[in-house]
């Protein structure tokens, strides 16, 4: 397993990368038990039981405001987040 | 002892109901105005400007927050030891609290008149419940609204309650419980939990024979639990879960890593939490964030979820968990269809020492969830109740089918008496 290129996706870095991908590695080789179950026509449970989605009803309502979002932040001017520059 | 992390100077006296109780709230779930982290760094100085569905619903039933209950790091632990800020055991201080929700049980164990609302995905209310000796209740999935809820992985999450007595689960529940459109998860399904419970004379107790390799002190307290329902014209009957004790630990494990690794892809030093310098380059002020505040167990989890997710090992790793988790919650459902509730002990061990545990392999970390994993996995409600009266404690966990909260709840309060 290429264990920077995981690492670059994610965005982190770790101090010790080795012995990171030797305990990814060892842990991967342990869950590779499930390709023992036949899984032939077995359906994914994304969820534990059947969930009949709650649907409300399309009113208009009041959500955050935008003061209340940015008064947790510093970086921040009038009616934007800053974040770092693209370029 | 570490048990709360940040405290409400401005608490009120609990009214109505919930009067001469004080009630904690697991750090994962957001309090307005009350640091919520998550007991994670990369969420320090986070007041959130809103309140959780739960903490709406407890404050409009006359109680407040006291406090918010320490855990590990978004949940990622069984001992409690994955935060800046480790609690102990007021059983016994060298010993772990259990985890995830580690605070909560600790809390209720040390204060009188104390209700904590807990949180699990894998087993996180049970496991501290059985090793600080308190009454840990997991509902079923989608019973309780998850909104404000910061989340581990989303099918697996359950809100849930810790306290001394069972009746106080069943009271907590019947103002926490409802369908929210706030969480498109949640179930049409209500009850009233603090009706007279179930007599347990002529039921049956399924015990699966894979789930009995505990400590000597631990299997002996389960023992004598069975001969005393026994001896109250309950009947016990050997089941088999062999599905799930061979497959349910990575099962989990891959689902847990997955989802979690894509929910905290937001925490990224951008609105809320830490944030990061602006002057870096746009990767790096991202990578910057996530590298100096995420401890060590939400990187390994991370990158374990993001390789489980990745094109090319997606259909062996997550995707193949998914197809095997429908034939874990089948197992269950086939037992349930002979048992009125399963029954096990909560934890194979009491609750062990820090030196016992702090240099253990991950992997080995992992594998001593495997009694609780499988009712998590499966969205089951279950119950862990102190069965061990001398020494330290050790839970009996009884698992109930889906929406069969009731009969868990009542079980537990039968055990308890």
């Amino acid at each position: 397993m290429e264990i920077k290129k995981v690492l670059e996706v994610a965005r982190l870095d770790v101090k010790d990368e080795a012995k990171l991908a030797k305990e990814v590695q060892n842990i991967l080789k342990a869950f590779k038990k499930i390709s023992e179950v036949n899984t032939q026509n077995v359906s994914k449970s994304l969820h534990p039981l059947k969930i009949e989605g709650s649907l409300r009803d399309d009113e208009i309502k009041e959500g955050l405001r935008r003061e209340e979002a940015l008064s947790l932040v510093k970086n921040k001017n009038k009616e934007y987040f800053l974040g770092p520059r693209l370029k | 002892m570490n048990y709360f992390l940040a405290k409400n100077k401005d608490v009120k006296p609990c009214k109505g109901k919930l009067k001469g109780y004080t009630i904690s709230v697991k750090d994962n779930i957001c309090t307005k105005g009350l640091e919520t982290t998550a007991g994670s760094q990369i969420l320090k100085g986070y007041k959130p400007v809103f309140d959780a569905t739960v903490i709406e619903k407890i404050k409009a039933s006359g109680g407040d927050i006291l406090a918010k209950a320490n855990m590990d790091e978004f949940g990622f632990g069984s001992f409690n030891i994955n935060t800046h800020k480790v609690p102990q055991n007021p059983l016994d201080k060298s010993r772990v609290t259990g985890g995830s929700s580690g605070g909560s049980a600790a809390a209720v164990k040390d204060l009188d008149n104390h209700i904590s609302i807990a949180e699990s995905t894998g087993g996180s209310i049970a496991n501290p419940a059985s090793f600080c000796g308190v009454v840990g209740y997991t509902p079923t999935y989608g019973l309780v609204s998850r909104y404000g809820l910061i989340d581990y992985a989303n099918s697996l999450d359950k809100i849930g309650i810790v306290s001394r007595k069972v009746r106080e689960c069943k009271m907590m529940m019947n103002i926490i419980q409802g369908q929210d459109f706030k969480d498109s998860t949640s179930i049409k399904h209500e009850e009233d939990y603090e009706k007279k419970s179930l007599e347990v004379k002529g039921m049956t107790l399924g015990v699966p024979k894979e789930y009995l390799e505990a400590s000597k002190e631990v299997k002996e307290a389960f023992e004598k639990t069975i001969s005393q329902l026994k001896s109250k014209g309950v009947k016990i009957k050997s089941v088999s879960l062999k599905k799930n004790a061979n497959y349910s630990i990575p099962t989990y494990y891959l689902i847990a890593m997955s989802e979690a690794s894509t929910n905290l892809a937001k925490y990224s030093g951008l609105r809320y939490g830490v944030e990061g310098n602006t002057n870096l380059k746009y990767n790096d002020y991202f990578k910057q964030v996530r590298t100096e505040y995420f401890g060590d167990e939400a990187k390994r989890r991370i990158v374990l979820g993001t390789y489980a997710r990745m094109a090319g090992f997606r259909e062996q790793y997550y995707d193949k968990a998914l197809r095997v988790r429908t034939l874990l919650i089948d197992e269950y459902k086939e037992v349930f269809k002979e048992v009125d509730a399963i029954i096990h002990p909560t934890m194979p061990m009491v609750a062990p020492r820090f030196e016992e545990v702090k240099n253990l392999d991950p992997l080995a970390i992992y594998q001593m969830d495997l009694l609780t994993v499988g009712a998590n996995l499966g969205g089951f409600p279950h119950i862990s109740i102190p069965m061990k009266k001398e020494g330290l404690p050790a839970g009996i966990m009884i698992t109930g089918n889906h929406l069969e909260d009731f009969k868990v709840l009542s079980i537990g309060e039968h055990i308890e008496n």
